[in-house]
């Protein structure tokens, strides 16, 4: 194909002619030599027909955000000599390119084989496509070039960024008769005291509390508390109307990392978790204990993004209708609209216990505009309405306000251990 | 590497821009000198964006206001020699081949952070193919000057509507020649195959 270089020159070309016949001057029609023979010597280098196997192979095909990931491209020319090939690889914007570049020129010889590396980190959860590869041989004037598109794709899924919450005790508040991690002030077969009484007969000897028994002069027995497991339900608000911010650092994707951080945590000390995702469409995960359903809850996240416009009311009947009613209610919300506030509050009504953690969409924005005094004087406006609706909540549920630039397990500290009282 | 290309383009843009504010001398009316100098320094600033912001199409203006007041106040008002006129033009096709090389290859080169083998042999592909415009550029002036005799000659008709219609005609054959699929290509490969 040919360059706009070239229209140019035989533009060029074509006036100087027009012009040497409308004058009759010969010296101008030489004028038109040097373009022509320009073109023609462009003529013979003109780059060949591309016959270029590729393959790209990554060095994994599931990561985290934030984790490097390798490709490496494999070019073999079948072809003749090219001179100029420019190779670019379709990379999505959110996978940032930390090491080489998708984008090269290089020279290949027939039978050539050729490997060009390069490292990205994504900076964004989801399931990327990598690829149609481009290839393009320039000739050495600028004036034709050879393009193939060649569809070599490959997936990448990218989980979301997890917080370290181990220190952090986020358990459900009420549990079920199974057994668990979760003191349940009942008691029952458990490693933590929880009261005295007399010696029972039938009782084990390894529980007699030999001190008490020497002080009384009677035996008595040491009484545990119980462990068992609960329920917890995690509600993220992924509406359109509760995006704030950049895609890599959006109110969303702040809440995609708290959901999936709280449900590894509430997953690791024994209990069911499950999952309801409003966005564009309702999905939720039924809720089932282990480390399978931490890759379904993974997977359910991976391909959450903002959107949609239902009514948030839509998760209190899905709740009420298919979750157990004794589990504990999770929300991860912006807190943007005063529907999510009657949801909360309706939630309270039904009997679930509900705990709101809140990524702060104040915070978010400004760190988008930094020192300028009137997004200060609007950051402080609205700092005032969002204290005012978070302590109207508080009413209802426990409410997390995270700051993203602290750490989860910081702002989770605050969650009381204990349910409320009705 | 593409600061350099880009340095390169502006210099040749402003050098090129030397010729026709020299050729303006020959507009003796003031008022008419005065819009053609505005003009090329329009053109010539246009130009300068252009090269900066790495977009040839952009120097198309330049290349148009340099080549009337350039070439055109040459051949018919100072009466230039024909082989300055010729390094003139082939300046001005150096001018776009050079922006366009800093569009092709200067974002991939400014791209690199590293030096590395694939850095290196991007900067070696495109240093070769400005040595190559170059050399093909100076093979176009070289042969446009030997070929100068045969534009001495003072034959065939001076009728002006022969003259338009050769000028349509040959203006017709380059387009066709534009839009035809290159056979020429295929021929040089043949031959290429055939002598290995």
């Amino acid at each position: 194909m040919k360059t706009s270089l070239v229209a140019g020159l035989l533009g060029g070309a074509a006036i100087l002619l027009a012009v040497a016949f409308l004058a009759r001057s010969w010296r101008s029609v030489a004028l038109v030599v040097p373009i022509l023979l320009y073109l023609a010597v462009g003529a013979t280098l003109s780059p060949p027909k591309l016959r270029v196997a590729v393959v790209r192979t990554l060095s994994r095909d599931r990561c985290a955000v934030g984790q490097e990931v390798e490709v490496r491209l494999r070019l073999m020319n079948d072809g003749d000599r090219v001179a100029a090939l420019e190779v670019f690889d379709n990379l999505a914007e959110t996978l940032q390119v930390v090491k080489g570049r998708p984008h090269v020129f290089v020279e290949l010889r027939p039978r050539e084989v050729l490997e060009i590396a390069y490292s990205f980190v994504p900076s964004v959860k989801g399931e990327y496509a990598i690829g149609p590869l481009l290839l393009r041989a320039r000739d050495p004037l600028g004036l034709h070039y050879e393009e193939e598109r060649i569809e070599v794709e490959s997936r990448l899924v990218v989980a979301p960024r997890m917080e370290d919450v181990r220190k952090v005790r986020v358990v459900p508040r009420r549990v079920r008769s199974l057994m668990g991690q979760v003191r349940s002030r009942q008691i029952g077969l458990g490693l933590e005291f929880f009261s005295l009484r007399d010696y029972a007969p039938g009782d084990e000897i390894r529980h007699v509390n030999w001190k008490a028994t020497a002080r009384r002069d009677t035996l008595v027995t040491n009484e545990y508390e119980a462990e068992r497991s609960g329920d917890a339900i995690l509600i993220l608000d992924a509406r359109g109307e509760s995006e704030v911010g950049p895609v890599a650092r959006s109110t969303t994707e702040l809440g995609v990392t708290a959901t999936v951080s709280l449900a590894a945590k509430i997953l690791e000390t024994r209990n069911r978790v499950g999952l309801i995702v409003q966005r564009d469409v309702l999905d939720w995960v039924y809720p089932g204990y282990g480390r399978k359903q931490l890759y379904r809850i993974v997977d359910a996240l991976v391909h959450v993004r903002a959107g949609g416009e239902w009514p948030f009311e839509q998760v209190t009947w899905v709740l009420a209708r298919f979750f157990p009613p004794d589990a504990q209610v999770i929300i991860v919300s912006p807190l943007l609209d005063r529907m999510a506030l009657d949801v909360i509050a309706n939630l309270r009504g039904h009997g679930f216990d509900v705990l709101v953690v809140s990524p702060s969409p104040l915070e978010v924005e400004r760190a988008m505009y930094g020192q300028d005094p009137y997004a200060q004087l609007a950051y402080r406006v609205l700092r005032m309405e969002r204290d005012a609706t978070i302590q109207q909540l508080r009413s209802y549920a426990d409410v997390v306000d995270w700051d993203p630039k602290e750490p989860l397990a910081v702002a989770l500290k605050a969650v009381r251990p204990y349910p409320r009282r009705r | 590497m593409d600061r350099a290309l880009r340095f390169a383009s502006v210099v040749a843009v402003i050098l090129l821009g030397i010729p026709p504010a020299l050729e303006l001398r020959a507009v003796a009316q003031p008022t008419q000198h005065a819009l053609a100098a505005a003009i090329l320094v329009l053109a010539e600033a246009a130009g300068i964006y252009a090269a900066i912001r790495r977009t040839p199409l952009g120097l198309r203006a330049t290349t148009a206001a340099y080549g009337a007041f350039g070439i055109g106040l040459g051949l018919f008002a100072s009466d230039r020699s024909i082989a300055y006129l010729l390094a003139y033009v082939v300046g001005l096709i150096g001018m776009n081949v050079l922006a366009y090389h800093a569009r092709a290859f200067g974002p991939v080169l400014a791209a690199f952070t590293d030096e590395d083998l694939v850095s290196r042999r991007a900067r070696a592909v495109a240093v070769r193919s400005l040595a190559v415009s170059g050399g093909a550029l100076a093979a176009a002036y070289g042969a446009s000057l030997a070929l100068l005799p045969v534009f001495t000659i003072d034959v065939g008709s001076t009728d002006p509507v022969v003259a338009l219609l050769t000028a349509i005609l040959l203006i017709g054959t380059m387009l066709l020649l534009a839009l035809l699929p290159e056979t020429s290509v295929r021929f040089f490969d043949r031959v290429r195959a055939h002598l290995r």
